[in-house]
């Protein structure tokens, strides 16, 4: 409430800020494209060298800076991992003024990526909680098997995953299904192939991830904890080449290149290799398989518009030969078309449709200890948001998105009784966001409405969302950074809170007669360069979750609801440290971290909870050709609930009519206090040794990759009823090999 | 430098003699704990307490356990009102002798009186686990009224519902209202009584010319306690279940061999530990729930298990001899 009222206070403030600025020269605009495909550049920095004046490139790689007066200039351009380019202008008084860069990208020099430039680029953002990364940044993380976004997100401060064999993650104490991934701007459901273990998306289409950990902006909501937003490449604009990759899990083929005139497209298929590689090599029945693919076709125009329709379909299967073992089945495809481009001299409007749908299905077959169970989401939406560039170089930015899904949930429960739950309705959103700088602060605020809730469930303040970002220089790089940000979530993913690995994830929406999710988000933190070679950054955050959906405890019959609303909080402290000379290229995160959720006087950690979590990322740049990365992480052991012991319990089937005294009862597990106690550290320590070569036309890198150097015994889970213990990946020997035509 | 690398190097040597393997069980500590379970059946004119404890076995098959292991010696009172009364050791005969050969070990009063709508308190001293105790309120005496008996009396009556209001004391949170048809069968020149539940609501499946019958479950209070005041539940009981069954009968034995005698409506009023035990080790008595988990309920101070209790009121709707 305060800060709502602080955040209006600020506003005409802003607006007036603004207006003070005399229109006195012209704008200038343009892209910035990589020289070899024609990829726009999202997040490059255009600087008019010898002024204050400069602007980043948004998503579509499209600048603008206003208000120029007329003279001579040299306006520099320059992009994570490529080289700065510099052109000279002269600006007179008829505008606006058209500046394309090309720009090539050069070697990867590991440390001037992460230090210096990336460094400098994320100083300029305001956020606390955001990290970018690009292709090469997803290339630079040892891979299991195969090349993995969110395995390579896992690396990142206050993430952590639940397993070895899941990507699943959970960010600053945020559970599995308060994680928004966007692939461009489509809502993706379930973004998992085989049980969590890796995402679908193959990072080769991927042109950038963006990852919020916290306190995001405007524009983004319906979620609590995190946002993934994946933008896809458009494809090579100059020729058509082809990737192929293979590797112990699957294979893949991409191609892509100019199609007419302006058009462009990529298409991107894998399939999954268990079958033939697991069950060759280690004699080893994976009865598990999968499929991906993408494909987009965008065409782009001079008048800076840009139209692209894009599809990604996903599909996997587990079939047990074993008829007393359940089968399992996933789908999930998305479809979408984007447009975007100047609607006014300086207003910038980005639009996606799209349509996306999630299946999973159970079939138990002779399973007895799982039932028949199927979920679905189908959604179709519409996302605006439109950027106002200001004489003064403040950015408004203003959008909406409406949505429709359609959730259904469909089990045999504990009784064996058929249920369903169906729900379709409206969720629509609303923003305005506003971003300035005024001395050495730098401002991004504004506000995010739940208009949907309005008319579904009882009004509260939880659907007036202020988001608040502010950055201040204290000296040269160095910033002290601070943030806030309310969050709501309408929908919800229900399994056994004490499931080691959520296999079956079915979402539903919050019922009505409960409060939406809700989080209130509190970070600050300080960053900067220590020296040139040597950046760090501390942040601390604190997450009030007003409103969680919880098992009712306190169920005793079927008039009780089976989930109730608790409350939760979480916080920590997150370090990041980031060394690069010419030799070797070190990385290294900390977090420490609490999570309780409280229901009435009753608080437990969740499952997800890590105390302490060591992401440690070491590059040696051997030879020019020869890359040696070896990764450790170390986390504390997430929560688990002991059993203590057994009593045989009675049922009291016939208690009013016969005596109960002579029932033997059944043995019943006794549990101890919930996650009241921890499973052993994880560690583990990966290594891989990359060999980049060219050969005539093809072009291509061969990786050696040992997982689990040491074969630590990592829990994976256990089952209490059996004793048995499974452990994560022992040592695992891999290889991968990459060619591009 | 060196010394660095000295230190990197121990520290990954260190690193493999430890982190290969880590023993890890999934069982903590276990501190036995004394089951207790009493329901006071206000039928029987003796009451039983019985204790066992919690353990543990090698390994995770608790069925591997084979010798039940009763506590005695244990000093076990209930007070109700001003009299207390001290349980004595008993043996009962085991229903299911398949797990555990010996009888069950038990504590037992007799004669216990129960007085309805008084408080109990459970005592239990045991030597090795310490005092345990537990409370229940037994529910006052219930009503019953049938407001259209004459359905009953009625072979195809126009009326498609029994209409039975029941009122519900404060100490109860849960009621089970049973209803059976009590009729004399002569046969063989012998006659012997029987009774026949009816069910509450029949489920025609008309496609298939199907029917499903659904009886009476525990049902919870439609709302909580007013002061002392008796609780009013209306509850409609569907003709055509009483008529489909009455004729079944007739069927069954001929209607010559029949006399009928009255409908018994039988109303249990359960206390809340009773009723929160008996519907939580039921999986809540939901049969829509989406929930997964098997939680447990105790009301034991000290101990788990259950102390509960129940009240029992009848009422007969006398029936004509021949229909």
């Amino acid at each position: 409430m305060v800060m709502t009222k602080y955040v209006l206070r600020l506003l005409p403030v802003f607006c007036l800020s603004s207006l003070q600025a005399q229109p006195q020269g012209i704008d200038l605009r343009g892209i910035v494209a990589d020289s070899a495909t024609g990829e726009k550049l999202p997040f490059a920095n255009v600087i008019i060298l010898g002024t204050n004046k400069g602007a980043a490139t948004n998503i579509n790689g499209f600048y603008l800076i206003p208000n120029v007066l007329p003279g001579t200039y040299e306006i520099a351009a320059s992009s994570v991992g490529y080289e700065r380019r510099v052109q000279k202008i002269i600006v007179g008084s008829v505008g606006p003024l058209h500046l394309d860069f090309k720009i090539p990208s050069k070697a990867v020099e590991f440390s001037e990526v992460l230090v210096t430039e990336k460094g400098k680029r994320e100083l300029i953002e305001i956020n606390t909680s955001v990290h970018i990364l690009d292709q090469q940044d997803l290339q630079r993380v040892p891979v299991t098997v195969q090349d993995d976004i969110f395995r390579s997100i896992q690396i990142l401060p206050g993430i952590v995953s639940a397993s070895d064999v899941n990507s699943h993650f959970y960010v600053r104490g945020g559970a599995g299904d308060q994680n928004l991934i966007l692939l461009d701007g489509m809502k993706i459901y379930n973004p998992y192939h085989a049980f969590g273990a890796f995402s679908i998306f193959d990072p080769d289409f991927i042109k950038t991830t963006e990852v919020y950990t916290g306190a995001f902006p405007p524009g983004f909501g319906g979620r609590l904890s995190s946002v993934i937003n994946l933008t896809t490449r458009d494809g090579r604009a100059t020729n058509v080449r082809g990737k192929a990759n293979i590797n112990f899990l699957s294979s893949k083929l991409q191609l892509e290149g100019p199609l007419i005139g302006d058009i462009r497209w990529i298409g991107s298929v894998r399939k999954s290799l268990f079958k033939n590689t697991l069950g060759t090599l280690y004699g080893k029945d994976v009865p598990l398989s999968f499929y991906d693919a993408f494909v987009k076709v965008t065409r782009e125009n001079e008048d800076y518009s840009r139209y692209a329709v894009q599809g990604f379909f996903s599909g996997d299967e587990l079939i047990s030969s074993n008829p007393a073992e359940p089968d399992y089945h996933w789908k999930n495809h998305a479809v979408g078309f984007t447009a975007s481009g100047l609607i006014q001299d300086r207003v910038f409007v980005y639009g996606v449709g799209f349509e996306n749908y999630f299946e999973a299905r159970r079939d138990n077959k002779g399973s007895a200890s799982v039932t028949p169970a199927s979920t679905t989401v189908k959604e179709t939406g519409l996302y605006l948001n439109a950027t106002l560039y200001t004489d003064s170089h403040d950015l408004y930015f203003f959008g909406f998105e409406f949505s429709f899904p359609t959730l259904e949930y469909n089990l045999v429960n504990n009784f064996g009784v058929r249920r369903r739950m169906f729900s379709s309705y409206v969720e629509s959103w609303s923003w305005v966001r506003y971003q300035t700088k005024v001395g050495d602060l730098q401002l991004d605020g504004g506000i995010h409405l739940d208009i949907g809730s309005l008319f579904q469930r009882d009004p509260d303040l939880s659907m007036v969302q202020p988001r608040l970002n502010m950055a201040y220089s204290v000296i040269e790089g160095w910033k002290v950074k601070g943030s806030y940000g309310r969050f709501n979530q309408n929908i919800i993913t229900v399994n056994n809170e004490d499931d080691v690995i959520p296999i079956f994830d079915a979402w539903i929406r919050v019922p009505n007669e409960l409060k939406s999710e809700t989080a209130d988000h509190y970070v600050f933190g300080v960053e900067g360069n220590i020296w040139r070679t040597l950046s760090t950054s501390f942040q601390g955050y604190y997450k009030h979750y007003g409103s969680l959906v919880t098992y009712n405890r306190d169920k005793v019959d079927a008039i009780d609801p089976d989930y109730v609303n608790g409350s939760g909080r979480s916080y920590g402290l997150e370090t990041l440290i980031r060394y690069g000379d010419a030799l070797m290229d070190l990385y290294a995160a900390y977090t420490l971290g609490w999570t309780l959720v409280t229901l009435k006087d009753f608080e437990y950690p969740p499952r997800y909870d890590r105390r302490h979590s060591i992401n440690l990322l070491g590059v040696a740049h051997l030879f020019e050709s020869l890359d040696i990365t070896i990764r450790w992480e170390i986390g504390s052991g997430f929560p688990f609930t002991q059993s203590v012991g057994y009593y045989d319990r009675n049922t009291f089937d016939d208690v009013f009519d016969e005596p109960f005294v002579d029932e033997t009862g059944k043995p019943y597990i006794l549990q101890g206090r919930k996650n009241g106690a921890r499973l052993p550290w994880y560690h583990r320590l990966d290594f891989s040794l990359t060999y980049r070569f060219n050969l005539k036309v093809v072009k291509g890198n061969a990786g050696l990759h040992l997982v689990n150097v040491y074969d630590r015994k990592n829990i994976f889970y256990f089952d209490r009823k059996t004793g048995q213990r499974v452990n994560m990946l022992p040592f695992f020997p891999s290889a991968t090999l990459n060619l591009e035509i | 430098m060196n010394r660095f690398i000295c230190i990197v190097c121990a520290g990954i040597l260190v690193l493999f003699s430890v982190g290969c393997d880590e023993a890890f069980s999934p069982k903590g500590p276990h501190t036995p704990q004394v089951v207790v379970y009493s329901i006071l059946n206000p039928k029987e004119g003796r009451q039983f307490v019985r204790l066992s404890v919690t353990y543990d076995v090698e390994g995770f098959d608790p069925l591997t356990r084979s010798v039940d292991e009763s506590i005695s010696g244990a000093i076990v009172t209930v007070t109700q009102g001003t009299q207390t009364l001290t349980f004595r050791d008993t043996i009962v005969a085991r229903e299911d002798t398949s797990r555990y050969k010996t009888p069950v070990a038990a504590y037992v009063a007799d004669p216990f009186l129960l007085q309805p709508g008084s408080s109990v308190s459970l005592s239990i001293n045991t030597p090795k686990h310490g005092i345990l105790t537990a409370e229940t309120r037994i529910p006052s005496r219930g009503y019953i009224s049938v407001t259209n008996a004459y359905v009953l009396r009625t072979l195809g009556s126009l009326d498609p519902r029994i209409v039975v209001l029941i009122q519900i004391a404060p100490q109860a949170r849960g009621y089970y209202l049973r209803y059976y048809i009590v009729y004399d069968v002569t046969q063989n020149n012998t006659v012997r009584r029987e009774r026949r539940a009816f069910p509450q609501s029949v489920i025609i499946y008309a496609s298939t010319n199907r029917y499903d019958f659904v009886y009476p479950k525990l049902e919870r209070r439609s709302a909580e306690p007013f002061l002392q005041n008796l609780h009013t539940e209306t509850v409609i009981i569907d003709q055509l279940g009483y008529q489909m069954v009455l004729e079944d009968i007739i069927e069954q034995y001929g209607a010559d061999n029949l006399r009928f005698q009255h409908v018994l409506f039988e109303l249990i009023q359960v206390d809340p530990p009773l009723y929160n035990y008996y519907n939580i080790v039921n999986g809540f008595q939901d049969e829509f729930s989406i929930r997964t988990d098997l939680p447990d309920y105790t009301n034991i101070r000290g101990g788990i298990g259950v102390f509960g209790s129940f009240t029992v009121d009848t009422l007969l709707v006398s029936l004509p001899s021949r229909f």
